[in-house]
């Protein structure tokens, strides 16, 4: 475990609905997901839907309770403190959520919100200060001092979340997780947002969590990524490692699947890769991508649940056969020549 | 004001759209989200309706299915359907229009099914509200539907309920209903939004063989440029109400005409963007039906603005390869790029 981990995730996991059920039917939100996040660093979780991205980053800052393992904050244990103990720890660890709108209180004007989370933690402050310290946020984030009486129903999306990040970054934290922090806005504002995030975090030395299903917006925002797929992390790396050389079926699926603003004639996109979702989480055994996967049809890959393996220095995949996409697609062509059987 | 529609497909349009704008009732006066959009659709197009939220790309899909929400009207402008203006039917007459020669798919596969029909039901309602076809035998064009749409086991899960489907499976289910009618044209308004990008890829394949299939026309309306430019022929960039811009996918990213399709382009965060550069955002933010600026309603924002953008609306500019920019600077910059 390096010094410079501000967050540790240590086999953690989250299960839901498993009382009253067999535990082999629960859902597996997250399942033994094991990583670190480097101070001043941002790391990228990137996913589909269902993918247990936000139940993840939702435990970080204990938004939820895990089934089991351990999350470490700057050394602390994070679920074994109290909830006193706790509470001196939430000013260092912040959210932006996807919804700009909803994630506002609509009766409440700016400043009021803004300044919410100082008259809780730093009850010391008196009105002229607080006022002061929102005036310098709203700056922090690029909006007017008369922004400060508005409604939410009166600003723009856009502007909304920057309203959101300026309540996440009230209490000067350490760590902010941004939930599908751009998703909702358009291109135009997104390009903004993203800007901004960068900018502060260079001033400020802040080390983010971005959480995000946009893999062109993920490769932009973060130094280290993370794939997931079913509760599990399939592939983990450097931005570099991730898109110069994926190995994991799932990653390469997710980037064939951007579309591209080339003209179709220019185009490939590699259908072998894409397969329908069919198979109910637990029916699955082995590998949990196999149902979706071009070589999901070998023996191994529906017996062994494949670990999050060494495939290159720092760079680490789950899969009994990691391997380039090009690769992947020739091995597939193989096995279907050589009637290796595709059970349907 | 028309202009020429484009020759990629020659042949009388199914769909011909002149001058339509779209009223709201605003503070005791009126804003209009559309003004004045003109566009033709030919049999087998497919065109990208592409804008920003506001931009009144929904608003214009809306009014050619005639489901402006009231109070809000069409108020002027023309949607031409074989000689026939759909803007003057009767309630009536719309009726057998909608859902029959031009159907809808909406973005959000889960509101737009009914959670207690079984979907089956639901298509077996669709095709007999068109035709005059007994149960047995929309029952079974309905499982031929699904079949086509490609759900797996189509006649196992035709009594199955929208819960027990994916959100893939479920927007491919309201796709079998807005072809039941074999309609031609198709609206599909941001279908892929809230689906993963990989299912999302999957969707846009099976549009593109019901397009190849059914000679039906897709009007796909997104603000994604990349999924537009990856399925249709032509583009036009909506932006305050207006088309903006128009052209084929290829020339449209090569070289934009008007300054606000550049700049969107610039504004996506791509795969291969340089990472260490920060985003060339757009500054200030789309205006409001209710605050427009006077001239070009881009040219509080656009870098190349000079006198003559505050005070003049520019008109189309149509260019070679039958190009459109309403730009003041459209022929000078056709020039340029050529």
């Amino acid at each position: 475990m390096s010094t410079d981990a501000l967050v540790v995730i240590d086999h953690l996991v989250r299960h839901f609905g498993h009382n009253g059920r067999r535990a082999d039917q629960a859902v597996r939100a997250v399942d033994d997901v094991s990583f670190e996040i480097r101070r001043g660093e941002t790391f990228g979780l990137v996913g589909e839907s269902g993918s247990g991205k936000s139940t993840l980053a939702r435990l970080l800052l204990r938004l939820d309770t895990p089934t089991a393992g351990r999350v470490l904050f700057d050394g602390e244990d994070v679920f074994s403190m109290s909830s006193r103990e706790h509470r001196r720890l939430r000013p260092r660890m912040q959210m932006v959520f996807q919804d700009p709108f909803a994630s506002l209180n609509r009766r409440k004007t700016v400043e009021q919100t803004i300044a919410f989370p100082l008259r809780i933690h730093q009850p010391q402050l008196d009105g002229a200060a607080r006022a002061a310290r929102v005036r310098e946020l709203l700056d922090l984030v690029g909006l007017r001092a008369t922004h400060a009486e508005a409604y939410p129903r009166q600003l723009s999306g856009g502007q909304c979340q920057r309203v959101s990040i300026a309540r996440a970054l009230a209490l000067g934290p350490e760590f902010v997780v941004l939930d599908e922090a751009v998703s909702a806005v358009d291109v135009s504002i997104q390009a903004q947002i993203l800007n901004l995030l960068r900018e502060l975090q260079e001033r400020l030395g802040l080390t983010y969590l971005f959480v995000s299903h946009d893999l062109a917006v993920v490769r932009y925002m973060s130094s280290s990524i993370g794939v997931m797929y079913h509760g599990r992390i399939v592939e983990l790396g450097s931005r570099e490692q991730l898109f110069s050389s994926p190995q994991h079926p799932c990653t390469h699926a997710l980037l064939a699947s951007i579309p591209s603003p080339e003209p179709p004639e220019e185009q490939e996109r590699d259908h072998v890769i894409v397969h329908e979702e069919l198979m109910s989480d637990s029916e699955v055994t082995g590998c949990r991508y196999h149902p979706r996967c071009p070589l999901g049809h070998r023996s191994r890959c529906h017996e062994i649940e494949p670990g999050l393996d060494p495939v290159g220095p720092g760079h680490r995949a789950a899969c009994h056969y990691p391997q380039s996409a090009e690769s992947l697609a020739r091995e597939a062509a193989l096995d279907a020549t050589s009637g290796v059987a595709v059970p349907s | 004001m028309t202009e020429a529609s484009l020759n990629a497909h020659p042949g009388e349009p199914v769909l011909d759209v002149r001058g339509l704008a779209v009223e709201f009732p605003y503070h005791g006066s009126t804003v209009r989200p559309v003004r004045g959009a003109s566009f033709a659709v030919n049999p087998r197009q497919r065109l990208g309706l592409v804008g920003e939220s506001g931009s009144g790309k929904s608003l214009t899909a809306l009014s050619l299915m005639r489901l402006i929400p009231p109070p809000g009207r069409i108020a002027a402008g023309q949607v031409l359907m074989g000689g026939v203006d759909l803007a003057q039917l009767s309630e009536r007459e719309m009726a057998r229009v909608r859902g029959g020669r031009i159907a809808l798919v909406g973005q959000d596969p889960m509101s737009s099914l009914n959670p207690v029909h079984s979907i089956g039901r639901q298509i077996v309602e669709a095709i007999r509200v068109h035709e005059n076809v007994s149960q047995r035998v929309a029952r079974a064009r309905a499982v031929d539907l699904l079949g086509q749409v490609g759900l797996p086991n189509p006649a196992r899960r035709f009594d199955s309920y929208p819960h027990q489907f994916s959100g893939g499976m479920r927007q491919r289910v309201m796709i079998a209903i807005a072809i039941s009618s074999s309609p031609e044209v198709l609206i599909a308004d941001e279908p892929t939004t809230a689906l993963d990008v990989t299912t999302q890829a999957r969707i846009m394949d099976l549009l593109s063989s019901l397009v190849e299939e059914r000679e039906m026309a897709v009007i796909l309306i997104t603000h994604d440029l990349g999924l537009a430019a990856s399925f249709c022929d032509e583009i036009q960039v909506m932006y305050a109400g207006r088309v903006v811009e128009r052209s084929r996918p290829g020339p449209l990213f090569a070289q934009p005409l008007h300054p606000y399709t550049e700049a969107l382009l610039d504004a996506i965060c791509r795969l291969d963007y340089d990472v260490g550069k920060p985003i060339a955002a757009i500054p200030g933010q789309p205006p409001l039906p209710q605050m427009l600026p006077s001239g070009c309603p881009f040219h509080t924002r656009c870098p190349h603005a000079f006198d003559r953008c505050s005070t003049e609306e520019p008109l189309a500019h149509v260019l070679r390869g039958g190009r459109m920019a309403e730009c003041h600077l459209a022929d000078e910059r056709a020039t340029a790029a050529a």
